[in-house]
């Protein structure tokens, strides 16, 4: 049987950065394929070269037999390739079925046929089972019903194949379990749908088989029924290419363990209202460095807001038996620095210079302020000293800190936070992502020495390796709760089970 | 999708090209745009016929042949530099004001009303209540922009006109007119101010004031404030980054306000300094455009104190000479070509930068730009 879609051998870069690397995949007419990886393996780039948004470097398209030309939207919409994003392409004031037919309209006399495109579109919605209004407006409707419109506007358009870009991300479990059963009658009626997620549960219940991204390449492709969740979350962690030698850690702290960081029954909202963190509680001791795991998207950045105090939440938290403050400036008066998961935007301010990014949360005491003033003689050497004892490059106070590479701009965060003072807390969240080995060692040894001079480390990272590498203990999130604390040695398996909120198969 | 910009050779091209032109980019961004304007002023005045040498003469004759065209100069410079200023001082928390205009119209009103009183410093008195004045109504788009999420560039326009309208549709024509003068209440404006508020004069044959000395202190004060002092900082990098700055603990909310009050309270001092120095008295007929120039001003200069100065005194000086342009049949709103083509010719390096990126090929503009639009329901 000739496949539905098939991509071979794509490779795309975007400068130094090879996104994709090389990946084969192809899906049948009536299956499900679930594509799954961390942030940034490459499944959102992938489907762009799929629905023609981006040419790829080499590889092709091929869609029922036929290749597609590179790069061409709209002859991968006519060949029959339908996407739905995360964001929804919908106009809010229309109603659903003009949203459908919008750009497509049927004519009649030169206006549109309302009756017909009506028809047309009600019709398509009940031969898949999908319950929409065809006359209420859009932006009247919840989040999973405009999703189930999105879905409709592609199959009344002849999409054959559907993609569907983490498509559970936004809704509710009741939302989601519907919109598997949904996926479940497509492929009944013959479509073939690629399902992008990276909530493995989900993937195994909804797939037929599945494909696992990893860093730009394909690593594991299996069918769902010979798939074990502790096999994927090993594939997506990458701990399968793991070598066999385990990674060097650190030593245990000499300082007695007393007690830093006591969080009881924290419970937030994420930012569209619905619970992020479910009564999570965890005590950190100092010199200790704690890893948060978990699948993305189960509480870990909603934590990291919490602590330092982005984000309000309820329940106690305090450090050095001191309730945590609720503002930024309260908390960092308590001694906790931040290494956000989203440098640019909340660590950095890009236009200013390097001597300049240095100052920032420090801009009233010395060394980068006498009195009112600006000191610029105490900034300038400080700036040096913190250039020379993180390898910043270039070596430059007054360059931009938006002109840096990733890894240095990472350095200069990594070197503000934790070279000065003396941090009591250091939260950083994902600190190594998208950085090289040189740059990684670095901030994992700034890390180490962290803690070493007592301060307690909470890092949050995707990377199993990374945590193994550099935590004393694992704590493991699920659906914002903590489903287990466990040691670096704990098997893949056992973390990759706590992982999806299940026991380890031994206690 | 790659989270960061990709790092490599590119990366460090760029690092180096920007390094070795630091900072000069945008001053002789502005002398280069100057000068074209001129030099296209003078195209255009040939090509309707006029001379434009003899023009170009009786304009520079306007604005600095002797003590009183160059008092004209510095009185009109004085006011463009300041509300230049306060534009640039909106920029630097990241806000585009608009409403110079209009901080402007408050400023100069609270002057006339506070003037005539019988105070003991009613000089100082009358500059500070046109200081508070501006600043409150630059707080209104500040407050709006905080709490509301109101876009500055929107309020402050309207603001314009709110003020516009009570001011001259009704403070000025009916409570604050001056007793008397009946029928022809729309042109009369307010009583005059008392003599010990006028700004004093410092030349004989000149109409300088003390308002021009008086408007570089300031500029002095405020460049000060905004490269050396760390409130300045917090304020630009508030505007630098709003999130990051905030994050690190920097109330940005409350310095946007504090930018936004200073804004207004130098257009207010622009407003006073016309008032206490050439009109004695709010005027029934008040259009100034000063406010609106302060833009131009600003975006000439750079954003910077320093070059504010210089563009606010070149424009000053172009406004001084413009009259003398009629001498000579040519149209006086010449000068506003000048000074069109100088912000149209500022602004556009910036506007075109980035297309020249893309015809270049360069890495991380167009290749990786985010394919999926965001369009919400």
């Amino acid at each position: 049987m000739t496949a539905a879609l098939s991509l071979v051998g794509i490779r795309k870069r975007f400068g130094a950065l090879t996104a994709v690397d090389g990946v084969s995949l192809s899906v049948a007419p009536g299956e499900v394929l679930a594509l799954v990886g961390e942030n940034g393996a490459g499944k959102s780039t992938l489907i762009s070269v799929a629905c023609g948004l981006y040419k790829a470097d080499e590889g092709k398209v091929v869609a029922f037999g036929r290749e597609l030309p590179a790069g061409d939207a709209r002859s991968a919409i006519d060949a029959g390739i339908g996407v739905v994003y995360q964001h929804f392409m919908l106009v809010g004031p229309l109603t659903v079925w003009e949203n459908v037919v919008l750009g497509r309209e049927p004519r009649r006399f030169g206006l549109i046929d309302a009756a017909r495109a009506r028809r047309e579109v009600a019709r398509t919605a009940v031969e898949f089972g999908l319950s929409v209004e065809v006359d209420a407006q859009v932006s009247s409707l919840n989040v999973a019903a405009q999703q189930r419109v999105e879905i409709v506007k592609q199959l009344w358009r002849g999409a054959r194949v559907l993609i569907l870009d983490e498509p559970t991300a936004v809704l509710a479990p009741r939302e989601a379990d519907e919109l598997v059963r949904t996926v479940r009658a497509l492929a009944a009626g013959g479509r073939s749908v690629i399902f992008i997620s990276h909530k493995l549960r989900e993937v195994l219940a909804v797939a037929d088989r599945v494909a696992v991204l990893r860093r730009g390449r394909l690593t594991r492709e299996s069918a769902c029924a010979e798939t074990s969740a502790g096999q994927l979350a090993e594939a997506v962690t990458g701990a399968a290419e793991r070598p066999a030698a385990s990674a060097p850690r650190r030593q245990s702290p000499l300082l007695p363990a007393s007690s830093l960081l006591r969080c009881s029954d924290i419970q937030c909202n994420r930012s569209n209202g619905r619970p992020a963190l479910r009564g999570l509680s965890f005590r950190l001791t100092r010199g200790e460095i704690l890893g948060i795991a978990g699948v993305d998207g189960n509480g870990q950045s909603e934590l990291a807001e919490v602590l330092t105090g982005l984000r309000s939440f309820t329940g106690t938290a305090s450090l050095d038996g001191v309730p945590l403050g609720s503002t930024p400036a309260a908390v960092r008066a308590h001694g906790v620095v931040h290494l956000p998961e989203d440098r640019h935007r909340r660590a950095l301010c890009l236009p200013l210079s390097v001597e300049e990014n240095f100052a920032l949360g420090r801009q009233r005491a010395p060394p980068f302020a006498r009195g009112l003033r600006i000191d610029k003689s105490g900034r300038r050497a400080r700036a040096e000293d913190l250039i020379e004892a993180f390898d910043l490059r270039p070596p430059l106070p007054l360059a931009r800190a938006g002109d840096l590479s990733g890894g240095n701009q990472q350095k200069l965060v990594a070197a503000r936070e934790l070279a000065q003072g003396n941090p009591k807390l250091v939260v950083a969240v994902q600190p190594t992502r998208g950085l090289d080995l040189g740059a990684t060692r670095r901030v994992h040894e700034a890390l180490r020495n962290t803690a070493r001079q007592g301060a307690g480390v909470l890092l949050v990272s995707l990377d199993l390796d990374e945590l193994r590498a550099v935590c004393d203990r694992i704590a493991v999130l699920y659906e914002g709760r903590v489903t287990g604390i466990a040691s670096p040695e704990t098997s893949d398996e056992d973390l990759g089970r706590l992982m999806l909120g299940q026991e380890p198969a031994r206690a | 999708m790659p989270d960061a910009p990709p790092a490599g050779p590119d990366a460090a091209m760029s690092v180096r090209a920007r390094l070795f032109s630091p900072a000069r980019d945008p001053l002789w961004g502005a002398a280069f745009a100057v000068f074209t304007s001129l030099a296209v002023s003078f195209i255009a005045i040939a090509a309707t016929g006029r001379n434009p040498a003899l023009g170009f003469a009786y304009l520079a004759d306007g604005a600095f042949g002797g003590a009183g065209p160059l008092g004209e100069t510095a009185i009109k410079g004085a006011v463009l530099l300041l509300t230049g200023l306060s534009v640039s001082v909106a920029f630097t928390v990241g806000l585009f004001n608009i409403g110079a205009e209009g901080q402007l119209i408050w400023g100069a009103l609270a002057a006339a009303v506070v003037g005539r009183f019988d105070l003991p410093l009613v000089l100082p008195c009358a500059l500070l209540a046109a200081a508070a004045a501006g600043a409150l109504w630059g707080l209104i788009p500040a407050l709006l922009k905080v709490r509301r999420g109101v876009h500055e560039v929107i309020s402050t326009i309207l603001l314009n006109w709110i003020a516009i309208h009570l001011v001259h549709g009704w403070l000025v024509a009916g409570p604050l007119a001056a007793a008397g003068s009946g029928a022809s209440v729309s042109v009369a404006g307010t009583e005059p101010i008392r003599a010990a508020a006028f700004l004093p004069r410092l030349l004989q044959g000149s109409r300088l004031d003390l308002g021009f000395p008086l408007a570089l202190c300031i500029a002095f004060a405020v460049w000060y404030l905004l490269t050396r002092t760390h409130r300045g900082f917090e304020w630009r990098a508030t505007g630098a980054g709003l999130e990051a700055a905030e994050a690190s603990g920097i109330p940005a909310s409350r310095r946007v306000c504090e930018a936004m009050a200073l804004s207004g309270a130098l257009s207010g001092l622009a407003g006073a300094l016309l008032i206490l120095g050439t009109e004695h008295k709010y005027p029934g007929v008040f259009r100034t455009g000063y406010g609106f120039d302060g833009i131009a001003v600003a975006l000439v200069g750079g954003g910077t104190a320093a070059g504010t100065v210089f563009a606010g005194l070149f424009f000053g000086a172009i406004r001084a000479g413009a009259t003398r342009l009629q001498l000579v049949g040519i149209h006086p709103s010449f000068a506003e070509l000048i000074q069109g083509l100088a912000v149209l010719l500022v602004a556009a390096p910036r506007m075109f930068a980035p297309l020249l990126r893309r015809l270049r090929g360069a890495p991380g503009t167009a290749a990786a730009a985010p394919p999926v639009p965001t369009v919400q329901a």
